[in-house]
């Protein structure tokens, strides 16, 4: 099953950070001078390498790292070889080798802890988003149980439409962004596929979207539809005079104020008691506005010499101190 | 409170002649396995696998809450359990654990030596000793039993130490049996009953803890009070003042040494965890900051809300309250719910839990507390 191939070096793309396959792909190229040197002796010995490094073949010989990227660059590094041995996934590549290839690279170590097993889940769910190894079939081999939270990640993308699959697929998203996603309901997913041109949403915005209305549909347990009425919405929507970056930018501050209704009311009612206080122009005032902290600076913009004394006393002035008191009781 | 039920039972070769492992290995025969290896690892499942251990690494620490930011109580814990049987969707264990099997940790002897070493260091100071860090104190029999040993162990052999068990259960059968009154005290984790129900699976239901605090103060245990997480709930100042009433009907406020208010707080991370381990909780949707320790919580207005609530609540039962602090919270937060400086610090905080003790069962501390030693 294990057929080694010899693939020129310079065939490698270690830049490619699309695919964050091997924990060190992302690594700096700064490799320990000693570790270097042990490591690449211990390549060059009799058969040339410790073992194949796992590569993924992107385009006609055009590999990327999976699993070795060390290896591969202290052989590198070593430029006592312009090729290296290599096992290669490629499209053609069926789902029961690929599983016993990554239990056999992995054999030595057991994947006991829950770190370990879950980067090889990643590394799957990656994959499975290119190669469509999408199934509960994978675990056996890999030697682990089948999790349920992996499972229903795996699931949930093998059920994406092909729309929202293949734009997913071409926005490279991090596991992170794919993880966020999924787990929101798809009626959300939907929604946002649908009004995305309207409000000129970007795939990372539209999950900042999603993972806010996901909260806040689950908390009061009502649907996307309901929340939308309630917010006027599709007023906003069709308000063909309004641009979508505005558009965007209205709809999220009316969801966020839904989604913290607390902290958005005491911001604003410090935003009027700042607006209400006239302060000079150059004076500025900034909390902290998550309201956990006390923290308050007061700052002061000094464009001459001539106005220092001014600012000093702009900074004494009673209508600045009791502004401060009323915050503070507020902070 | 469902019975816990267990699947393996896994004896370490190196504790296989303790008491806690013979009980268990006649009482659980037909679950006796050596295979730890083919154990199921997964967070819900893992829980249903006891191994009966040695202990590794330090057996007493700091509590872990301990930050320059928050005011805690200074507590020591000893992780004597790791995991639990319970399933608390608001469990900090979800994200926490790498090994997730109940285990107990049974070499007593080795664990007193630990505690001995670090509080023989300062024997003028009380020592609470935590015995939940990594779980529930006395969810299950042989997690009982063997805190009880290591009590039996301390009470022989030092004047400055209190263990505390925080449970959620009300397995406290074992305990009444004991003369442990000096050493021991029984802490419950109390929330209103709809939250029991909802977020606190496998518990004990508010009233089987309230007969099993009625019991043990009955045998002259003292109890700890921990109202921890509070939960922002719909109609929750009704929920929490019957809780507060309905403790204070059954159990004297003499045999309460301390209360602690902590209100709900977990990991970014653990809000994924906690919607896949426990999708119908609705907990992690509520309206969250966060601190500067990275963990989120309700923001301070409502949990000031919350603290003063409960706080007012409280002082409404008794003139003679213990002394109550709250959980991992802000200094400032401190100063607006109970209206003063309560503690400049957390060796403070502590000084004060230690004279509310002694001030309520002198014969609970050995030596009387003074600020001097706390340090």
């Amino acid at each position: 099953m294990r057929k080694e191939r010899t693939i020129n070096i310079v065939d490698i793309d270690y830049n490619d950070s699309r695919f964050d396959f091997d924990q060190s792909l992302n690594a700096t190229l700064a490799i320990e001078s000693d570790n270097h040197n042990i490591l690449a002796e211990s390549l060059n010995s009799s058969t040339g390498i410790l073992y194949p490094i796992l590569l993924y073949e992107v385009a006609s010989n055009h590999y990327i790292i999976v699993d070795g990227f060390k290896r591969f660059l202290s052989l590198k590094k070593s430029a006592n070889s312009k090729t290296v041995g290599a096992l290669v996934i490629t499209d053609n590549y069926d789902l029961l080798s690929f599983a016993k290839l990554i239990l056999a690279l992995k054999q030595d170590s057991i994947l006991r802890s829950i770190g370990q097993k879950s980067r090889y889940i990643d590394l799957l769910i990656k994959l499975g988003l290119k190669r469509n190894l999408i199934t509960e079939e994978i675990f056996p081999y890999l030697d682990l149980v089948p999790n349920q939270v992996n499972m229903n990640e795996l699931l949930a993308i093998s059920n994406l439409d092909t729309e929202q699959f293949e734009f997913i697929d071409q926005k490279r998203l991090s596991l992170r962004q794919i993880q966020l996603f999924i787990r929101t309901d798809a009626s959300i997913r939907e929604t946002l596929f649908l009004i995305k041109d309207q409000l000129s949403l970007t795939l990372s915005s539209m999950i900042n979207f999603a993972d806010i209305i996901h909260d806040i549909t689950k908390r009061e347990s009502i649907s996307i539809d309901e929340l939308f009425n309630d917010l006027s919405i599709s007023a906003i929507l069709e308000d063909d005079k309004m641009q979508a970056k505005t558009k965007q930018s209205k709809i999220k501050d009316l969801l966020i104020i839904r989604k913290n209704p607390t902290i958005s009311k005491i911001n604003a009612k410090i935003d009027q008691m700042v607006s209400n206080a006239r302060l000079n122009k150059n004076i500025r005032l900034e909390w902290d506005r998550s309201l956990e902290t006390r923290n308050v600076t007061v700052s002061i913009t000094v464009s001459d010499l001539d106005s220092i004394n001014q600012c000093s006393r702009e900074l004494t002035d009673p209508k600045l101190t009791k502004l401060m008191q009323e915050l503070f009781s507020e902070l | 409170m469902k019975k816990v039920k267990l699947d393996n039972i896994v004896i370490d070769e190196n504790v296989k002649d303790s008491q806690v492992a013979i009980d268990a290995k006649q009482r659980w025969a037909p679950l006796l396995t050596q295979d730890i290896a083919s154990q199921d690892y997964s967070y819900k499942k893992g829980k249903r696998t006891l191994v009966i251990n040695e202990s590794r690494g330090e057996m007493v620490h700091e509590c872990a809450s301990a930050s320059d930011q928050y005011l805690c109580c200074n507590v020591l814990v000893s992780p004597t359990v790791s995991n639990c049987p319970f399933d608390c969707s608001y469990c900090f264990l979800q994200d926490h654990l790498t090994d997730t099997l109940l285990s107990v940790n049974v070499d007593n002897d080795n664990i007193a030596e630990s505690i001995l070493e670090r509080t023989s260091q300062e024997p003028n100071r009380l020592f609470r000793i935590g015995t939940w860090v990594l779980g529930d104190s006395l969810a299950i029999d042989p997690m009982a039993q063997s805190v009880i040993e290591l009590a039996k162990i301390l009470q022989a052999r030092s004047e400055n130490i209190l263990l505390e068990l925080k449970t959620k259960s009300a397995n406290v059968e074992l305990l009444l049996k004991e003369n442990l009154q000096d050493m021991l005290i029984v802490s419950f984790s109390l929330n209103p009953e709809s939250v029991i129900s909802e977020d606190e699976k496998g518990t004990a239901s508010l009233k089987e803890r309230l007969d099993a605090m009625v019991k043990v103060t009955k045998v002259g245990y003292k109890i700890g009070i921990h109202f921890d997480p509070i939960i922002e709930i719909s109609n929750f100042d009704n929920e929490y003042l019957n809780l507060i009433d309905q403790i204070f009907k059954l159990i004297k406020v003499e045999d309460i040494v301390w209360i602690s208010l902590g209100s709900l707080r977990f990991s970014n991370k653990m809000k994924n965890q906690i919607s896949l381990n426990y999708p119908k909780s609705k907990i992690i949707y509520e309206e969250f900051v966060k601190g500067s320790d990275n963990l989120l919580r309700y923001p301070k207005p409502v949990r000031i809300k919350q603290y003063r609530t409960v706080y007012n609540q409280l002082v409404k039962q008794s003139p003679n309250l213990p002394f109550i602090y709250l959980c991992m919270e802000r200094y400032d937060l401190w100063e607006r719910v109970f209206e003063s400086k309560v503690a400049v610090d957390m060796n403070e905080v502590d000084y004060f839990i230690a004279l509310s003790i002694y001030n309520r069962i002198a014969k609970l501390v050995k030596i009387k507390p003074e600020r001097c030693h706390y340090r």
